[in-house]
């Protein structure tokens, strides 16, 4: 029943209808469903509220969330397993964000290793990675008409100073860091190791890989005369190539990779190498 | 019907999103046990969705003579996760009336409150006798609680519930954006926070917010996750009500899997629902059900499970608390899923020039075990576990860096498995 309430068909037909009233009379119009609010409440239970929302927010919120119905919370249905643990650093994550929705640029010192220097950069986008529970911006560097992608953890920038920067002049840098973007996309070729599968009940197993690559854009194609000759193209850009790795190593001699010989050679150096310390 | 359709785009999004092209699109519809026609039109407005909303995303080719479709999925461009339109889509035509009507109400009782004769004169006055009670659209928007109603001199009057758009500032509103976005893309069952967040925008898009709010790139998201929550949602009923359920189920050593139609091809089970279990190694969802009269219980994966049905008859209560004991104990030392004996393991990791970033990893997904030592060189951890069989992925994931010393047998089939993955690469 409520599926009408949530469909793209409502949402549209009551946008068409707020068109012919005044902006103070349109707030009143958005309905919020018990489901949002239900979850809204229980978002704000588990998650780092202070990272994103000023303590005003919060309170307005709680207390407009106490008269719902209570929570019941997901730990009484779902039990999660390996689920990493909510990072409550970076707490410079309330500054970026805005920086980013001003489309400001700012002048900096980055840090990589023992290397320091000064860079004006754009940031562009804030990445958070879901297994490490860490923080990174992506940006880009317009030093001196160069431009190049930066790729950085929060605490490896200080000394920030915002340098306001034009509409235009932020459009072309915008389209520069896109374009940079798709220009590093690589990809890779594996494909299932059929000695390993030779007499297997191999759909869970072929599935269980798909599941592990599923966070990256992929295109697969298969002998449907062979259930075993699954060949699997991964797309990534190289800040995920060790991402990459380590579901190719966490699929072990499941997969082979073919393509590109530099990450074969890869595999091959770290299986040697991982041999060698079990070989002392 | 809708169930039957939900489930065929629900397999149609797993196949395009998890297996790629895997199969073409004859192929697909065979998989799906539906005709070629039917899936053509599922097929069609799915196509066309994605071009009006998000153009490029869904990518079409013809090789080999034959079509076949892709999502081209850029976490960089998109960080809406785009399967939500699974829950978002009805079809329009047959409810577009009917949600006109609802959004009248809505709109004719944000001019004050009304009485339940006000808003029949109101609808009757555009939309002359009105085909169906008028209870039937107040209880839902009462339900949902968009609208409340009290009483007053003998009258039920009928207002708006206070929405987030009256009790923040838009500065605040961003800020929520903001959080939700967060919130959605990292917590599971989430497809309410992307409702929200659509509202939220499509209040921004109304008022001319036009600062830049897709801030985030999500890496590691298991977008697909989504797709299994409709059934998470039903399943949480029986288990709140503790009522069994039964699903048609199909087993993992079926050699074709995902068939829509055949329903009697599958097994249907019935079981008592005890928990949900969400396994963020891989991104799948379990229903765990006990037996009626056996005391075990089964790990169902809920992309195999179809055709949910909660039944009447109510679990005993000192069955299901016994059950829950029974799976608690069970799960406390188990890294997924499997029992085992307990096994204590003992991994050195060795930093090789990256001890930051390998003790904050070890320290994300280190679960319960502990680093018990730290040098220069490595970091000594332990870890007692269910058996080796599924922690091994996670240890071989640290490549070279992981080094397993005890138990002596996992210690040798690593190095094992290593040598194989050697010679597999002999001749780069």
């Amino acid at each position: 029943m409520f599926e009408k309430f949530h469909s793209y068909a409502f949402l549209r037909i009551l946008q068409s209808e707020m068109q012919d009233l005044p902006e103070a009379e349109r707030r009143f119009l958005m309905p919020i469903t018990i489901h949002e609010k239900q979850w809204l409440q229980g978002a704000l239970e588990t998650n780092p509220t202070s990272l994103f929302l000023a303590e005003k927010t919060i309170r307005k919120l709680k207390s407009m969330l106490k008269e719902e119905i209570p929570n019941h919370g997901e730990g009484e249905f779902v039990i999660e397993k390996g689920k990493p643990f909510l990072s409550k650093r970076d707490n410079s994550l309330s500054f970026w964000t805005h920086l980013i929705m001003q489309r400001q640029a700012v002048t900096c010192r980055i840090a990589y290793g023992d290397e320091k220097r000064e860079v004006t950069i754009l940031p562009i986008k804030l990445e958070y990675s879901l297994k490490l529970a860490e923080w990174k911006l992506n940006g880009l560097e317009i030093d001196s008409g160069r431009t190049s992608l930066v790729y950085l953890r929060l605490d490896q920038i200080s000394e920030v100073q915002v340098c306001p920067i034009g509409k235009e002049q932020y459009e072309t840098y915008s389209t520069a860091f896109y374009k940079k973007l798709e220009d590093s996309l690589e990809k890779a070729v594996i494909r299932l190791n059929r000695e390993v599968f030779s007499d297997h009940p191999i759909e869970d197993e072929k599935l269980r890989i798909l599941y592990a690559l599923s966070s990256f854009d992929k295109e697969v194609s298969i002998d449907e005369n062979d259930d075993r000759f699954y060949e699997i193209t991964i797309y990534y850009y190289p800040q995920d190539y060790s991402n990459l790795l380590s579901v190719i190593q966490l699929l072990g001699i499941r997969i082979e990779v073919l393509a590109p010989a530099s990450l074969r050679q890869s595999i091959k150096e770290i299986a040697q190498k991982a041999f060698t310390r079990y070989h002392v | 019907m809708r169930k039957h359709q939900l489930r065929i785009e629900e397999e149609f999004f797993r196949i395009l999103f998890i297996e790629g092209n895997a199969y073409q699109k004859q192929n697909i519809a065979k998989r799906l046990g539906v005709s070629a026609s039917y899936f053509d039109k599922i097929y069609r407005e799915v196509k066309q969705f994605f071009e009006e909303m998000h153009p490029g995303l869904f990518e079409s080719h013809r090789k080999e003579k034959e079509a076949y479709s892709r999502f081209k999925y850029d976490a960089y461009k998109k960080t809406e996760n785009i399967l939500v339109w699974f829950y978002r889509q009805t079809r329009q035509k047959k409810y577009s009336d009917e949600i006109e009507r609802y959004v009248h109400i809505l709109k004719f009782v944000s001019e004050g409150p009304k009485t339940r004769n006000d808003i029949l004169e109101e609808l009757q006055y555009f939309y002359g006798e009105i085909e169906i009670k008028l209870s039937r659209y107040l209880n839902p928007l009462l339900a949902l609680k968009i609208l409340t109603k009290t009483k007053q001199k003998k009258q039920e009057w009928f207002s708006l519930n206070h929405t987030l758009f009256e009790v923040l500032t838009v500065e605040e509103l961003k800020e929520l954006y903001i959080f939700v976005s967060f919130a959605a893309n990292t917590g599971i069952s989430s497809v309410p926070g992307y409702f929200l967040l659509d509202t939220v925008k499509a209040y921004f898009n109304h008022i001319g917010v036009d600062e830049q709010l897709d801030l985030f790139v999500f890496r590691d998201n298991n977008f697909t996750r989504i797709l299994d929550e409709y059934k998470c949602q039903e399943l949480k009923e029986a288990i709140m009500t503790k009522r069994y359920v039964s699903f048609n189920y199909f087993s993992k050593t079926n050699k074709k899997r995902a068939f829509v139609k055949n329903d009697a091809e599958h097994k249907r089970i019935t079981t008592i629902p005890i928990k949900l279990l969400y396994d963020h190694q891989y991104g799948r969802w379990y229903l765990i059900g006990g037996g009626r009269n056996r005391k075990d219980f089964r790990f169902y994966k809920l992309d195999c499970l179809s055709d949910v049905h909660i039944g009447q008859e109510k679990v005993a209560e000192g069955q299901f608390v016994e059950y829950q004991d029974q799976i608690e104990q069970y799960l406390q030392h188990s890294w997924l899923l499997k029992p085992n004996k307990l096994t204590p393991i003992s991994i050195k990791f060795h930093k090789d020039g990256t001890g930051i970033e390998l003790k904050n990893r070890i320290l994300q997904e280190k679960r319960w075990g502990e680093i018990v030592e730290e040098t220069d060189e490595y970091l000594l951890f332990h870890i007692s576990v269910n058996g080796t069989s599924e922690i091994t992925p996670w240890i071989r994931s640290f490549g070279p860096q992981a080094e397993v010393i005890e138990p002596i047998k996992l210690r040798n089939s690593l190095r094992d498995e290593w040598k194989k993955i050697m010679e597999l690469y002999g001749d780069v």
